[in-house]
């Protein structure tokens, strides 16, 4: 049988002439060392922090064997926080691949477009007007998240079919009117609970508990699932209408369960811990770049997700002696680093 | 001192569970062998109310019943429990909260060495947990601090119990109440001092009475705000004055929300006030618009201070009375 | 009718018998531009009027008229037109027109329909300018905090340019669009990060960030007045090379015109009305999306008549806007908010009627 040369090198995984899959080197080796650094990142997080654990401590309470100080600080508060940044950032950053591929365009990322805007209309309107709990926090956001992504789905659609640019123009204005009701409903509110509020919509991963974090695993676990199960077709989808159309595919069930497991993803992830942007926007373009590929890698964005999110975390926990930062404000940063970079190769290429 | 939250076995164990599963990712890739099997999760539980604990009744609170193991020592406040709590000698090994820098709320208390283990909404729940302290006193309720969200709530009670400053329908509640709170964590309540400012109070209720109805002035309450004139009607602070006889004007609040009223700055005038509380008035006071200073009472410089969340003892609204009944007596009807 | 209008070109219908249908239909479009002045003027007058004379607190016109010929300072009649309602309507007289203009001259240079100031970052970066400014440097008076709103303006015009319309995303609007959504995404979130840590700022600003008419006495809105007038005029005068830039750069670049120049002029122009306006009234999106529209379904692709037109049409909606927030509820609902709500459908509405172009 001839030996196709894909130009770098792939693994076969199964017998030789008809392997079940087909894994690129590249991305294996990168998604290696990315997960290793998370890893590392994770282990940094799990031993250091302002409670000045020492490592003997902080291990004798991974292994079971710690006192209640150290089992609660290690357990109970690092170890589901540090595993909720990764899970989320793995989530936000797959959502924006989606979303990125179905709209062709790589700027087209959920929280660009304004998904997220929706579930913070729906907490605010649970914290600040009607006074509710976490749990119904959570509801809320959910709601208006998927309500918010409906309503931009049916008023960008025109005689069935939904076209990119239409889904990007209309997201951008739907999300404007939501943000407008949000400032008025802050606007409201006395100044303590408009902070409180502020501090959700940054998106804040504290008060992360093995609850919240079993919740949004499971949750997520489905979608997971299922953009994995899409990859695939997604990435067939890219060479076009027409000829995935002739090879058998079914483009419309396609894209209608990309949307809905792009959508689900954030909306998941704002829910459990508020809007955070521009892991959605940047993850996807960097794992790109660093697979040198074209079309969707869900596997290196994920864990370039995953790894930005941790990272933005460590950092907006320990950046200010006083009081932690929420880390949507660090991950906005990374959105203005993206944007300088994007300048500069811009600025090259002329 | 750490008080474990009751829960159930079954919970314990799925977490337990759980916590293996996700850290053998963990200290697997950290190379280390997870040799033994765990065990079942964390450390036994306390019994709860043990010999030599101490229980806090909360004298507004109905019901709230908060045990501690021993005398508290360690107390971490926010800042508007501090400066009730300091004038009784109750000192924090840390601080949090809103207004730590606000000179009217804190007075000329000096916090530079207090820890701070938290600006405004946000808590570094680590910072809070390595000084172990044995109560964490703030505005709230039996579930928390106001402005946390329920899970970082239940993180710092898993540190210390916490204790809501009282919150009593008036403000002789409020001051009685929070001094029984100091007394429980060990403020000295009968000094000379505490007892002077209780007569102190007394006069200067007396001389307020005495100014109001001498002069029969109309009262707002007032925080302005570029974007609208807030009102304090219905607040325990504007009760006070009313109980001791003084007229006050203003928008009532809407039913639910914010407490306070939201007037339109062309409807400012429409509440004929003569004298107009400010809150946090001081010489350095720097609001200014234009609706504001066309008001008679800021024409005629008729302006005072007032706090909706300053210092609940004696002595402070001992001084506020007197401000004010000085104020009254130095001013005429304008409105 | 052009069947399948884009959404970035639509002619009026001239047709007339006769003897040169080109001459006349060009002198009886230019003539029924003149005369469409006229009611839009009007328009606009009532909706200036119904600023003075409606608002939270209701007043009898004729009293609002007698104290606008006999001001009296100690009457409280007085002070409320005098102190409230005359200011807010200069304010939306100048803000209105400045992004009306602001917003034409986006749509011009970027050549692309579905721009404004708002939607493309620039009022996030002017806000963000004189949040820091505000924060860290103290600066209370607008005169101050005006140059770091200007300075906001224009860095962000330049960057969003630079990214949104070089390289590989030459002449996609789309791509602009959301390039300039994105970076307002990331200053609005520098804005944030700024105000959370510092309440004090952020108990000062809260109004202001909304948008709105009512923060600044009347001496504040003057000082920005020459600003506004120098970018209306920058912008009058290019007018005629930005007809030229819609033609293409190579069309451009071969009847003579400096595409480049062109563009940093305005630019520059964006920079002072777009600043001039945020620093005033705070960030008012939608405003620079409608007004340049209406006035091109009216007038057609000539940039000159969309200025002027959008000079009129831009306050009309911002006043007709900033009344409906007074009246709709007991505190004010700041003109930004209701832009916003009346803005964004009819985004909706235009790019579901009209196929956008993407190249």
């Amino acid at each position: 049988m001839t030996e196709l040369d894909f130009g770098r090198r792939i693994h076969r995984i199964g017998p030789h002439s008809r392997p079940f899959l087909l894994v690129d080197g590249l991305s294996a080796r990168l998604c290696t060392a990315l997960w290793v650094g998370i890893v590392l990142l994770a282990v940094f997080a799990v031993f250091s922090g302002s409670a000045q654990i020492s490592p003997a401590e902080a291990l004798s309470a991974l292994v079971g064997q710690g006192d209640d100080y150290t089992n609660m600080v290690v357990l109970e508060w690092r170890a589901p926080r540090i595993l909720m940044a990764v899970l989320l950032g793995a989530c936000l950053a797959m959502s924006g691949a989606i979303f990125q591929n179905l709209t062709g365009n790589p700027l087209g990322s959920p929280d660009v477009i304004g998904f997220q805007t929706g579930s913070y209309t729906g907490a605010l309107i649970v914290m600040l007007l009607i006074g509710g709990g976490s749990v119904e926090t959570m509801i809320a956001a959910l709601i208006g998240g998927i309500v918010t992504a409906f309503l931009v789905f049916l008023l960008s659609s025109k005689q069935g079919s939904v076209r990119g640019v239409r889904l990007i123009i209309v997201g951008i204005g739907v999300s404007a009117m939501l943000a407008s009701v949000n400032v008025w409903i802050l606007l409201t509110a006395t100044v303590e609970d408009a902070i409180m509020a502020s501090l959700w919509g940054a998106g804040n991963l504290s008060g992360v508990s093995w609850s919240t974090f079993a919740a949004a695993f499971v949750g997520s676990a489905v979608f997971i699932v299922a953009a994995i199960a899409l990859s695939r077709p997604m990435r067939l989808l890219q060479i076009g209408t027409p000829f995935a159309t002739a090879l058998g595919q079914n483009v419309r069930a396609v894209q209608v369960s990309a949307i809905v497991v792009g959508i689900g993803l954030t909306a998941l992830a704002t829910a459990t811990v508020g809007p955070i942007s521009f892991i959605a926007l940047a993850a996807p373009q960097i794992a790109r770049r660093l697979v040198r590929s074209d079309g969707l890698a869900l596997g290196p964005t994920a864990a370039v997700g995953a790894l930005l999110l941790l990272l933005a975390d460590v950092v907006a926990q320990r950046i200010h002696p006083d009081s932690p930062l929420p880390v949507g404000i660090v991950t906005v940063s990374i959105g203005g680093l993206y944007f300088l970079w994007l300048l500069l190769r811009e600025g090259k290429k002329r | 001192m750490l008080q474990l939250r009751r829960s159930p076995s079954a919970e314990r164990l799925v977490f337990a569970v759980l916590r293996r599963s996700s850290l053998a990712v963990l200290v697997a890739a950290s190379a280390l062998l997870l040799a033994s099997c765990a065990s079942t999760g964390a450390a036994p539980e306390q019994s709860a109310g043990s010999g030599g604990g101490v229980t806090l009744e909360h004298p507004s609170i109905d019901g709230l019943a908060i045990d501690f193991d021993a005398q508290p020592k360690n107390i971490v406040m926010d800042c508007y429990a501090y400066s009730s709590l300091h004038e009784y000698g109750v000192e924090p090994v840390a601080l949090f909260g809103y207004e730590c820098d606000n000179p009217f709320v804190m007075g000329d208390a000096d916090i530079s060495d207090i820890e701070v283990v938290g600006t405004d909404g946000e808590i570094d729940v680590e910072k809070l947990a390595k000084l172990r302290p044995d109560a964490i006193i703030g505005q709230g309720t039996a579930d928390g601090w106001n402005w946390f969200d329920e899970d970082v709530n239940a993180q710092i009670t898993r540190v210390a119990p916490f204790v809501p400053l009282p919150s009593s329908e008036t403000i002789e509640g409020r001051i009685a109440d929070t001094r029984e709170i100091a007394d429980f964590f060990g403020g000295d309540v009968a000094s000379e001092a505490i007892v002077q400012s209780d007569e102190d109070l007394e006069q200067a209720k007396q001389a307020f009475s005495d100014a109001i109805t001498d002069k029969k002035l109309n009262l707002m309450l007032t925080s302005p705000a570029k974007e609208m004139l807030y009102t304090g009607v219905g607040f325990a602070q504007a009760e006070l004055l009313e109980e001791l006889g003084a007229t006050i004007v203003g928008a009532d609040a809407p039913k639910t929300g914010n407490p306070w009223g939201q007037v339109a700055w062309e409807d400012a005038s429409t509440y004929p006030a003569d004298i107009l509380l400010v809150e946090g008035y001081s010489e350095d006071f720097s609001f200014s618009s234009e609706l504001w200073d066309a008001l008679p009472a800021v024409q005629a410089d008729q302006l005072g201070a007032w706090s909706s969340k300053g210092a609940m003892t004696a002595s402070t609204y001992a001084a506020w009375l007197n401000d004010v009944a000085a104020l009254v007596s130095s001013s005429t009807k304008v409105s | 009718m052009p069947s399948q209008p884009t959404a970035s070109v639509s002619a009026p219908n001239t047709s007339l018998s006769g003897a040169d249908p080109r001459a006349s239909a060009a002198s009886n479009s230019s003539r029924r531009r003149w005369i469409g002045l006229i009611p839009l003027a009007l328009l606009c007058l009532a909706a200036l009027a119904s600023s003075m004379l409606v608002g939270s607190r209701s007043l009898p016109p004729a009293d609002v008229v007698h104290v606008l010929l006999h001001p009296d300072p100690a009457d409280a009649i007085s002070q409320t037109v005098w102190l409230s309602r005359v200011p807010r309507t200069v304010l939306v007289l100048v803000a209105g027109a400045a992004l009306g203009v602001a917003g034409a001259l986006m749509q011009a240079v970027t050549r692309n329909p579905m721009t404004d100031p708002g939607i493309l970052g620039v009022n996030a970066g002017a806000s963000l300018a004189v949040v820091v400014g505000l924060a860290f440097f103290g600066m209370t008076d607008i005169s101050q905090y005006m140059w770091w709103s200007f300075a906001g303006a224009m860095i962000t015009s330049v960057l969003v340019f630079m990214i949104g319309n070089t390289g590989s995303a030459r002449g996609n609007p789309v791509r602009m669009t959301l390039s300039g959504v994105a970076l307002g995404a990331v200053l609005s979130g520098f804005s944030s990060a700024v105000l959370l840590s510092n309440s004090e700022v952020l108990q000062k600003m809260r109004g202001w960030s909304a948008g709105t008419t009512a923060s600044q006495p009347l001496d504040a809105t003057l000082a920005i007045v020459p600003f506004i007038v120098a970018g209306l005029i920058l912008a009058m005068l290019s007018s005629r090379s930005l007809d030229l830039l819609s033609l293409g750069e190579a069309s451009a670049v071969a009847m003579g015109a400096h595409p480049n120049r062109i563009r940093i002029v305005a630019l520059v122009a964006i920079a002072l009305l777009a600043g001039g306006a945020t620093a005033a009234a705070g960030p008012i999106g939608f405003l620079g999306l409608l007004a340049p529209h209406i006035a091109r379904m009216i007038v057609g692709p000539h940039q000159g008549w969309i200025l002027a037109y959008s000079v009129l049409i831009a306050p009309t909606v911002m006043g007709f806007a900033d009344v409906l927030g007074r009246v709709i509820t007991a505190g004010e609902v700041p003109v930004g908010v209701v832009t916003a709500f009346i803005g964004a459908p009819v985004l909706i509405y235009m790019v579901r009627r009209f196929r956008v172009s993407e190249v």
